[in-house]
């Protein structure tokens, strides 16, 4: 079975050259931190103690240190603060799927997780999924060689969804692999060939 | 396919291939508006009118643009007066007095924008609307098209409650007043749609003939839904302006259609547009063009000489994300005794919305003739209706989404209001 653990979906570690682009990659996002949240700006509405906390998480094998705001939510986290976009807020309330990352290993909708929750939790986004060389995870794998999905908004959270079922399950049917992944939304209704190409990856997963 | 079509030269057809947007969109790095970013970019959050129709009666933005990290507020006085179009065949189209605003004084619908605030970040804008002191009249409307229909019945605009065709060529639709009388409500009884007056017809053959020929003859009320298209990826729109000319970036189904758009709500040059769309999150439809709000941000960031995002939330998608227009049908069709159409008499009620005037009532009739082939037909439409739904349909809806057969509803009669 393919293990999700990201220490194995790069098996080499981070490289010294991987380590500077992520450390100019948090810089360069820092000038949007402001865009959910903004302590001293928020005017009277904000509440008492709503300020910025610096805390560390840790995010696709590495610790990530950020300034967050006690109601901020991992998705605005994430998305704003850390510049990983791959997740999407689709709805903002717990119903679309497109926000799912895995804490530690489990499927968890982000927008609906307060990020000073998970700080000592293990969270893995799509943008770990392939390797620094190009080359896709096999689920990603299964997913191109079937052409799954449409307009793809909704793919990141599907495939995280996917990663944490099969670990649970690694080798569903195809009824048991639909059930899975029930907590996310298509709208281009394309669930057939989305299952199809999940169940591919699926099966590239275990062929290692 | 003749073997000697120069035309049609399929690369693809019957062969793996993968698209070349798939990678993007499965490594997360396919970039949506949303995932945009700009150097010192604002956010923009709306006021949204929180009545079906409405007339603001005070405003006073000082206390809002005085909080800290408020940029600036965009008012419909700021928006530049309804422009002419030229339509597809090169004609001009006048500006229609009655044409959507990105924002406006009069919403007439609930959740139609009334004011922008442009701010260093969503918390402040948030904070900013809570404190804008803003009243407003409340003004008659309509939910269902058939109350408007009614003797007596509200208008969902001042001014009426239908669009009549224009008068002459080059000219828009204006809006009038038709009411059904009593009588027409009577005739219909509690089963059926009324048929009073219409606004457009059109036949062909001996529609009377055929139904007295028929072995049978069906008469029955039909309704399709108002249909949300909710794509998944909400409106959001990013913009700036650079040399004087504006970049703008946001998802589409046509980036051929939306620039003009932009150029002519904001009355610049298309050659001044750099229209940025690397993907868009479904459409199904409603994304054709650009909406008109996406004329916010570009305001914004002209006012305020800074990068603007305008972050559309699912809530706002309720309310400016468009839909499927309704329509309520009566048809009235007569078979032979083999199952042959002989005559269809059909008649329909669409709930317009309170903006431009929709096509698909209008569609609805062409695609039952030609997908039934009935050798009479009469279509009669009171199909352009303006009722302010929460809803109000696409800005050019081109898709045949109004074939009758599969959206048949027989939810007739509807329960009664209240």
């Amino acid at each position: 079975m393919y293990d999700i653990n990201v220490e194995e979906i790069r098996p080499r570690g981070m490289t010294r050259r991987q380590f500077i682009k992520s450390v100019i990659a948090a810089g360069t996002v820092s000038f949007s931190g402001s865009l959910f949240t903004g302590p001293a700006e928020a005017g009277p509405k904000t509440p008492p103690g709503a300020v910025e906390r610096l805390i560390t998480l840790h995010v696709n094998g590495q610790q990530r240190r950020v300034d967050v705001m006690p109601q901020e939510t991992l998705a605005e986290t994430l998305r704003g603060k850390l510049g990983l976009t791959g997740l999407k807020v689709g709805c903002d309330r717990g119903e679309c799927g497109a926000c799912t990352v895995l804490i530690d290993d489990v499927p968890q909708y982000s927008c609906s997780i307060l990020t000073s929750s998970v700080r000592s939790r293990k969270i893995l986004t799509i943008e770990c999924l392939s390797r620094p060389d190009g080359n896709l995870h096999p689920l990603q794998q299964g997913v191109l060689d079937e052409q799954g999905f449409q307009c793809g908004y909704c793919a990141p959270g599907f495939l995280m969804a996917t990663l944490g079922f099969l670990k649970t399950n690694p080798d569903p049917t195809r009824q048991e692999l639909a059930h899975g992944v029930s907590g996310n939304l298509c709208r281009c209704q394309d669930y057939d060939k989305i299952l199809t190409a999940l169940m591919r990856g699926a099966e590239h997963m275990r062929k290692g | 396919m003749p073997k000697n079509d120069t035309l049609f030269t399929p690369k693809l057809t019957g062969r793996n291939y993968t698209t070349p947007d798939l990678r993007a969109k499965l490594t997360g790095t396919a970039r949506f508006t949303d995932d945009f970013r700009a150097e010192g970019m604002l956010v923009c959050k709306l006021l949204t009118s929180p009545m079906p129709h409405a007339r603001v009666k005070h405003l006073d933005t000082r206390a809002a643009l005085a909080m800290p990290g408020v940029r600036a507020i965009l008012t419909p006085d700021d928006l530049p007066p309804p422009a002419d179009s030229v339509s597809d065949r090169g004609e001009v189209i006048k500006a229609s007095p009655w044409a959507e605003q990105a924002l406006t004084i009069e919403p007439h619908y609930q959740g139609e924008p009334v004011l922008a605030v442009a701010a260093t970040n969503e918390a402040a804008a948030n904070a900013a609307i809570d404190v804008i002191e803003i009243e407003f009249e409340p003004l008659p409307f309509v939910i269902d098209p058939l109350d408007s229909l009614r003797p007596g019945g509200p208008n969902a605009r001042i001014g009426g409650n239908v669009w009549l065709p224009p008068q002459k060529a080059g000219e828009q639709a204006m809006v009038g007043e038709i009411k059904w009388t009593t009588a027409d409500f009577e005739a219909a009884g509690p089963e059926q749609l009324p048929m009073g007056k219409t606004t457009a017809e059109w036949s062909f053959g001996d529609v009377a003939a055929g139904l007295a020929q028929a072995s049978l003859v069906l008469d029955e009320t039909f309704v399709t839904p108002n249909v949300s298209h909710q794509a998944l990826e909400t409106r959001s729109t990013l913009a700036w302006w650079e040399n004087g000319k504006l970049h703008l970036v946001a998802g589409t189904q046509s980036t051929i259609q939306t620039v003009p758009a932009i150029a002519r709500w904001l009355k610049m040059d298309v050659d001044d547009i750099i229209f940025v769309s690397e993907y868009t999150g479904g459409g199904f439809g409603g994304k054709i063009t650009a909406s008109v709000a996406s004329i916010i941000p570009a305001l914004l960031a002209k006012k305020t000489h800074t990068p603007v995002m305008m972050r559309i939330s699912r809530e706002d998608v309720q309310y400016i994300g468009r839909a499927r227009p309704s329509v309520i049908g009566r048809m009235q069709a007569g078979f032979s005794k083999e199952g042959r159409l002989l005559a269809l008499d059909m008649f329909v009620l669409m709930d317009n919305g309170p903006y431009q005037q929709q096509n698909d009532g209008f569609i609805s009739g062409r695609m039952a003739s030609l997908l039934y082939q009935p050798k009479a037909m009469r279509w009669r439409g009171a199909a352009r209706r303006c009722s302010p739904t929460p809803r109000p349909g696409p800005p050019r809806p081109r898709r045949a989404d109004s074939r009758p057969a599969p959206y048949w509803d027989r939810s007739w009669p509807r329960p009664p209001a209240g």
